[in-house]
């Protein structure tokens, strides 16, 4: 039902279609308070005016009653008449009574519609005749004279069509007034909308109307408002300007980082073929060996490589326990074959280090990092520690092997730069380390301790880092 | 030891059955999942390697019926998906290790070792000898609750007295536990490992013995 | 109500071309209301040309059966297939029988016609009428209806009559008429006009005089002086001036005045050129018609151009110049009026006070033959 309801309750599809229905909607109620107020004001203005002569002629017919010699009488005076006539089209009655009740003058049927007896004082109400609203004023007047006294009364009963058209001739007028006033508004309030929501236009059609691979930024005439909008639009642009010139590099490069094994093995095999001794087939074989060992390390970098992109753009951060993963990744990444023998260290300021984020991504990383570190480095020790600052964890990975030369370091973390003469890796690992320490507000250093020992540090935020400002 | 292998792809599982065997192991290939359950069910395996992309129902839910039977053979995943995802998952459901293909035969070999020699003596989470603690998950050695600077190799070495205490290991067994058949190192690389092992425990309370022309096992003092 | 022996079993006039055709219609009490004419009616029936066309239109008035004649003809003529029944009753027993009609939710006429408005005022004032077409009394002369139940079509002005043989100049207003009468004796001043008490027609010339303060107090006491005689009708007071009963005739109504001029009565006529004590005469559809389509042509007719002209006709002296006489039918016709202020003529205590002062100043002696006051005078 719920949903049923939702579905015709829908707004409509744009910004404009959902400001107009909330202004028409504010305009219209307002209008309508407006009327509404209008029309009680009116009535009570149109029931007061004519109230008043009503009180009116009530007090000129009760100023006309007369007693003389114990008779009372009556002549309404013409200025009642005339009172009464200005209401043109309405009915009236009206009777006066002398103090024993008999009438002086009048209709019978019309009797005082208060017995209060305030000399002059009118009370005001409403009667019904045959279907129709009237509105009576009585009066009552003490009436003395030398041999009698008492209280005389008057009451007049008028229909209501005076003030109906009265109320409705000033309707018609504020009415008027109030609905120009409020359509006016209206149609001013959509204008300036309009006008506020044509920059939005001028951006889609800006960005609509460029070719598919126009990257530059954007021109188009914006006020400040919207300026940030178009800086916004401008820098991703940049952005992924920037990222597919990156992608090409390194298609292009990985390309050859693939091909170049490839060739080799090919050519190998061939040769293999042709190998006439025990001996030197061997020989071949191992250099064939070596070849796939190295497409089989570029392919699971390269895949590294896009999981950790593809997770680093999409996988919101949970909290890690820095020590627990270390020690999965120094269980992981020192192979069993290793033929060198080596004491790993692990030490850690606190049972647990628990900081926001990608879990497989920091595994991926640091395991990289050691895997580097077993395989060209260490000679006899390796040694992780985590240290705690006050922002920032450091996870420190220090081994005696030969290390990157110092100039080597500005370049180490791009892709396929290979920090080793005669390395045996793609030269990715760094990068991804470098790529995943980044997206945890962190970043790659390098050092030689006091020890001489050269020490990759892992560095990363305690709190979320705030979104990749690069 | 028997071990089953259960891998679909001929030239893989050819490779990882040859490798094995080249180990001295009795070694069964199953080439689907539902063969290798029946398998499982039926004989007593001390080593499983599984692969994850199977024919029928896959690794994963091997694993899961292995280890709801409450069977605690030792399994080495091999997984050609590079998503580790794959490798927690399997860890997490119970997997022992994992290899991602393409891999190294002796890293296989390596790791294989390395599993059988752990899962020896049951699968204790801590080895105590004294004053002497070994962590067998985070792999680290405790004297007096400090840390000692052990090699892997070391490691490996007290790992294996710790699992069997009361047992006595000759030379030629600490080898093949350590290095394979087919390792280079000598019965004279073991004495030396011995004698640093030996310096390095130095008032742990525990000390490696020599029983002359037995082999070697570890007492308290 | 008097009911003079002599009047009951009302004299019924058919006129008509068949001369012999039965009026039941009307005779009979039908379930939609009292249709019969009442006692002292005099009954008109105008049957249809064509074939009748049912019922036929009960028209009750007040106003001379002679004078509505040319009106209900030429409103024939457009209707040939409607006939017509013209009731004609003293005021006040139609304002009654309408009162009563009204109370008991009855029918007694299909349209009201009468000489005094102030009646038709107060049937509207107790929610009698029915309200017509906003038209109808935008047509009317001088616009003259009151909630567009209650509107004008004519008017009659009250004029002085002499008797042809008084020698020197006549007046030509109220002010000279006072100088005039002083100049005669008081017992040969023989003055005849109407007995407001008697008749309702008196009664709204004597209240239309009493609206000129100034004049009014001296007027009385002018007339007091002579040697008046009271008349219930105009045409019998124009009788008495034909027979030299009396000399001068106040108040008597022009159309009344002009037309015994035209039958050979040897009168002058003068309409008083300072104010003229005038009459609206209107009509008004009571409350649930019968027959309101055939009512409202009624209506509609009667504030026509066609209408307008009969009405003019009758308010200009005979052989007058057509352009003297448009403009005077004209100036007359404006002065009609339907106000709520009539009302005040209905007021008890204003009407017994008008007749008391009324009566304190005249003091009338009964015309020979003593019957002017009777009330039928069935001659036309």
């Amino acid at each position: 039902m719920t949903v049923a309801l939702a579905s015709r309750l829908e707004l409509p599809p744009s910004i404009f279609g959902r400001l107009r229905l909330l202004l028409a909607t504010v305009f219209l109620i307002g209008a309508l308070g407006a009327l509404a107020a209008a029309w009680t004001l009116s009535k009570r203005a149109a029931t007061d005016a004519y109230d008043q002569l009503l009180i009116s002629s009530a007090t000129q017919i009760s100023e006309a009653i007369t007693a003389e010699n114990g008779q009372y009488s009556v002549l309404p005076p013409d200025s009642a008449f005339e009172t009464l006539a200005q209401s043109k089209d309405d009915r009236f009655f009206f009777a006066v009574r002398a103090p024993d009740g008999s009438l002086l003058t009048g209709e019978p049927g019309l009797l005082p519609g208060s017995r209060h007896q305030v000399d002059g004082l009118p009370s005001l109400d409403y009667i019904d005749d045959d279907g129709e609203t009237m509105r009576t004023v009585t009066i009552h007047r003490f009436i003395a004279s030398l041999d009698t006294k008492g209280w005389s009364s008057v009451v007049v009963a008028q229909s209501l069509g005076a003030r109906y058209q009265l109320v409705a001739r000033l309707m018609l007028r504020i009415g008027a007034i109030i609905i120009f006033v409020a359509a006016l508004g209206f149609l001013a309030s959509l204008e300036a909308v309009k006008r506020a929501l044509r920059p939005f236009d001028r951006i889609g059609h800006a960005l609509s109307s460029r070719r598919a691979q126009d990257m530059g930024p954007i021109e188009v005439e914006s006020p400040t408002e919207t300026r940030a909008l178009v800086d916004t639009i401008n820098h991703t642009f940049h952005r992924l300007n920037e990222r597919l010139n990156k992608l090409q590099n390194f298609a292009g490069v990985a390309a050859h980082q693939i091909r170049t094994p490839l060739a080799a093995l090919g050519a190998q095999t061939e040769l293999l073929l042709t190998d006439q001794t025990a001996q030197s087939r061997r020989k071949r074989v191992e250099r064939i060996r070596a070849h796939l060992g190295k497409i089989s390390r570029l392919t699971h970098q390269l895949l590294g490589q896009a999981m950790v992109s593809y997770r680093i753009d999409r996988i919101p951060h949970q909290e890690v326990d820095l020590v627990e993963l270390v020690r999965h990744v120094l269980r992981d990444a020192v192979p069993e074959s290793l033929s060198r023998d080596l004491v790993v260290e692990f030490d850690y300021a606190a049972p647990r280090i628990p900081v926001p984020g990608d879990d497989i991504n920091l595994r991926e990383a640091l395991a990289n990092l050691v895997n580097n570190a077993v395989t060209h480095g260490a000679v006899t020790m390796l040694r992780v520690r985590i240290d705690e600052g006050s922002d920032q964890i450091c996870i420190a990975i220090a081994d005696d092997g030969p290390g990157i030369a110092s100039q080597l370091w500005d370049t180490a973390t791009q892709p396929f730069q290979l920090p080793r003469t005669e390395g045996e890796g793609a030269g990715l690992g760094l990068s991804i380390a470098a790529d995943v320490a980044k997206a945890h507000g962190g970043m790659l250093a390098f050092a030689w301790t006091a020890e001489k020992l050269f020490e990759i540090s892992f560095i990363v935020a305690r709190s979320a880092p705030l979104e990749k400002a690069a | 030891m028997r071990i089953l292998v259960v891998e679909d792809t001929a030239d893989v599982g050819e490779g990882v059955v040859e490798c094995l065997e080249a180990l001295g192991h009795a070694v069964d290939w199953a080439r689907d999942g539902e063969t290798a359950d029946e398998w499982l069910r039926d004989t007593g395996y001390q080593l499983v390697v599984l692969d994850l992309m199977l024919p029928g129902f896959d690794g994963l839910t091997l694993l899961r019926r292995l280890r709801e039977r409450r069977c605690e053979t030792p399994v080495l995943i091999l997984t050609a998906r590079s998503a580790i995802d794959d490798r927690i998952g399997s860890l997490d459901m119970g997997a022992d290790d994992y290899l991602v293909k393409p891999f190294d035969f002796r890293e296989l070999q390596a790791r294989v070792r390395s599993l059988l020699r752990r899962h020896s003596g049951g699968r204790a989470a801590e080895l105590k000898c004294g004053k002497l603690v070994f962590d067998r998950s985070a792999r680290t050695v405790r004297i007096d609750d400090v840390p000692a600077k052990l090699t892997r190799r070391e490691l490996s070495l007290l790992e294996v007295f710790l699992a069997r205490p009361t047992m006595v290991f000759s030379k030629a067994q600490l080898l093949d536990q350590l290095f394979g058949f087919s390792a280079e190192p000598t019965e004279n690389s073991i004495e030396v490992l011995i004698t640093r092992l030996r310096r390095k425990l130095a008032g742990s309370g525990v000390e490696i013995t020599a029983q002359r022309g037995i082999g070697y096992h570890i007492v308290e003092t | 109500m008097r009911r003079l022996p002599a009047i009951i079993g009302a004299a019924i006039l058919l006129l008509g071309i068949g001369g012999a055709v039965a009026f039941h219609a009307a005779s009979d009490r039908d379930p939609e209301g009292d249709y019969s004419p009442p006692a002292g009616a005099l009954v008109t029936y105008l049957p249809a040309d064509e074939d009748d066309q049912g019922l036929p239109l009960v028209i009750s008035g007040s106003i001379e059966a002679g004078f509505m004649r040319p009106f209900l003809l030429a409103f024939q003529r457009h209707n040939p297939r409607l006939s017509l029944v013209y009731i004609q009753s003293r005021n006040d027993a139609l304002l009654e029988r309408a009162l009563w009609a009204c109370q008991q939710r009855e029918r007694t006429a299909d349209i009201y016609l009468t000489s005094s408005t102030d009646h038709l005022v107060r049937l509207a004032n107790e929610n009698c009428a029915t309200t017509l077409p906003s038209a109808i009394g935008q047509a009317a002369p001088a616009k003259a209806s009151w909630r567009d139940q209650v509107v004008a079509f004519t008017v009659e002005p009250a004029v002085f009559v002499f008797t042809r043989e008084l020698e020197g100049p006549l007046p030509p207003s109220h002010i000279a008429l006072l100088d005039w009468l002083r100049g005669f004796p008081s017992d040969r001043a023989r003055v005849g006009t109407y007995d407001i008490e008697l008749s309702a027609d008196g009664y709204d010339l004597a209240a239309s005089d009493s609206n000129q303060d100034a004049l009014y107090g001296r007027l009385l006491e002018g007339l007091g002086r002579s040697n008046i005689r009271l008349y219930c009708c105009s045409n019998v007071m124009v009788d008495a001036l034909d027979r030299r009963e009396i000399f001068f005739a106040y108040n008597v109504q022009l159309s009344y005045a002009y037309k015994a001029q035209r039958a050979g009565s040897r009168i002058t006529v003068i309409l008083p050129d300072d104010y003229q004590a005038l009459q609206t005469l209107s009509f008004m559809l009571p409350k649930r018609p019968r027959d309101p389509d055939r009512a409202l042509k009624l209506a509609q007719f009667l504030v026509s151009d066609e209408a307008r002209a009969i009405a003019g006709h009758n308010l200009v002296p005979p052989g007058m110049s057509p352009k003297l006489a448009a403009a005077q039918a004209d100036r007359l016709l404006a002065q009609a009026s339907v106000t709520p202020l009539l009302l005040s003529l209905q007021d008890r205590a204003r009407r017994e006070h008008l007749i008391r002062e009324w009566r304190e100043a005249i003091s009338p002696v009964r015309p020979e033959g003593g019957n002017s006051v009777s009330r039928t005078s069935a001659r036309n």
